[in-house]
């Protein structure tokens, strides 16, 4: 492939089916770089086209300047992309350890205030009593993964596994699942309970409760 | 304590609080801190020191046990195993702080960590674009940061890691990463991408 032949247009379009495919969730950053990157491609490429153009100055580039520096630029470039990458895998075999959150403990890593009393020092105090104050932090939750439940989802399940048996168990078909979402499927019961497409029986208080086809249902 | 006139506690009482310390800290923990919450002198810095090397082949990385001690960051850490990281998962949301960078952040990134303290200019020089919003990018995330001003005109801002850099990619200090060299193209790559291009040299 010579550079002289790079057709431009071709991959200016490219880049715009490109940002069409990804729409938002693009990474802009990259996306003007690319444009970028074609501006210097388009500079060099004028330079290449009038070779014979005697340059007016010492610092203007001649073809063969221009060449090697490209060059140059692009060796070192992807010396620090490789290296990038590299980086990365090494920031995401790093993910795979959780370092336990300290919560709301507050890091006592000063002496107490009790050995401070009747200090001559009143900075250091204040200092210190600030830094402490500091130190209080809101609990992190942010390393415990929410449960993220919907209600047209569950009844959804539920309407699922009535078309293939006509009943089930409840506590079968959700005993499994976490608090939140046992309780989202309750709402659905109760909802479906209302509309009367499904009915339901239950032996004893908080026993299992059974889940049948209601009238409505059943078209009658 | 502090004076060096009382006898610290006994190794293996030592041993003990050094882990319950590691363990409630969240973070890399400094030496020097931990001498000071067990209100040692510095005279026992080698001491903490050997027993730290020894929990550390006690939680060795990769090990079977559910933790590591490492040392990153300029401080030692207790996590836990990463071959665990799929029991985890299912419980807890794993960090994933570096998988959310963009390409330009860590090439921005490596090239502060390579070349630091380092301009924007000279990162945007490297990688032939302007680099100013993912260097902003890694300013918010605190993993570059100021770190002087240079001689050159205009006093342009120099960039450095910083420690959550370290902490993020696993590096105690910036000696652990592997030569750039090591990531250059070979004499037949570049003559490969000259081919590509059309830009072999012309024979004199």
């Amino acid at each position: 492939m010579d550079l002289l032949e790079v057709p431009l247009l071709e991959v200016i379009q490219r880049y715009l089916d490109d940002i069409e495919e990804r729409e938002v969730e693009a990474h802009w950053d990259e996306m003007t770089e690319f444009l970028l990157l074609m501006s210097v491609l388009l500079e060099i490429k004028s330079r290449l086209l009038l070779p014979d153009i005697e340059t007016t100055t010492e610092t203007e580039l001649t073809p063969e300047l221009a060449r090697e520096e490209f060059l140059n630029r692009l060796f070192t470039y992807s010396q620090f992309k490789a290296a990038s990458m590299h980086l990365r895998d090494r920031g995401i075999a790093e993910s795979a350890a959780i370092t336990r959150a300290p919560e709301a403990t507050p890091l006592r890593a000063l002496p107490s205030l009790d050995s401070l009393a009747g200090t001559a020092d009143s900075l250091e105090l204040r200092r210190r009593l600030l830094h402490l104050l500091e130190m209080r932090r809101e609990p992190d939750a942010n390393h415990i993964a929410p449960v993220t439940v919907d209600l047209r989802r569950q009844i959804r399940l539920i309407r699922d596994a009535l078309a293939g048996c006509g009943r089930f168990s409840f506590n079968t078909l959700f005993g499994q699942e976490e608090p939140a979402v046992q309780a989202v499927s309750l709402f659905g019961l109760l909802d479906m309970l209302g509309r009367r497409e499904i009915r339901v029986s239950q032996r004893d208080l908080f026993a299992d409760i059974i889940v049948s086809v209601g009238d409505r249902a059943r078209g009658t | 304590m502090a004076d060096g006139k009382e006898i610290g506690p006994a190794t293996a009482d030592l041993r003990r609080d050094l882990e319950a310390i590691l363990l409630a800290s969240g973070g890399p923990l400094p030496i020097e801190l931990m001498l000071r919450a067990l209100s040692l002198p510095e005279s026992e810095l080698g001491t903490v020191e050997a027993l730290l090397n020894d929990l550390a082949l006690e939680f060795p990385p990769a090990g079977p046990r559910g933790f590591v001690l490492r040392r990153i960051g300029g401080g030692w850490v207790l996590q836990t195993n990463p071959a665990s990281a799929e029991a985890l998962a299912g419980l807890f949301k794993l960090p994933d702080d570096s998988a959310r960078l963009s390409n330009a952040a860590m090439e921005c990134l490596t090239i502060v960590a390579y070349l630091q303290p380092v301009t924007r200019p000279q990162i945007a020089e490297v990688r032939g674009v302007n680099s100013d919003s993912p260097v902003h990018t890694l300013l918010d995330r605190e993993l570059i940061t100021e770190v002087g001003r240079s001689q050159a005109p205009g006093n342009p801002v120099l960039y450095g890691t910083t420690r959550r850099f370290e902490i993020m990619f696993g590096l105690n200090g910036l000696s652990e990463l592997p030569p750039i060299d090591e990531f250059a193209l070979t004499e037949a790559e570049k003559e490969n991408l000259r081919t590509r291009l059309g830009l072999l040299s012309a024979p004199d």
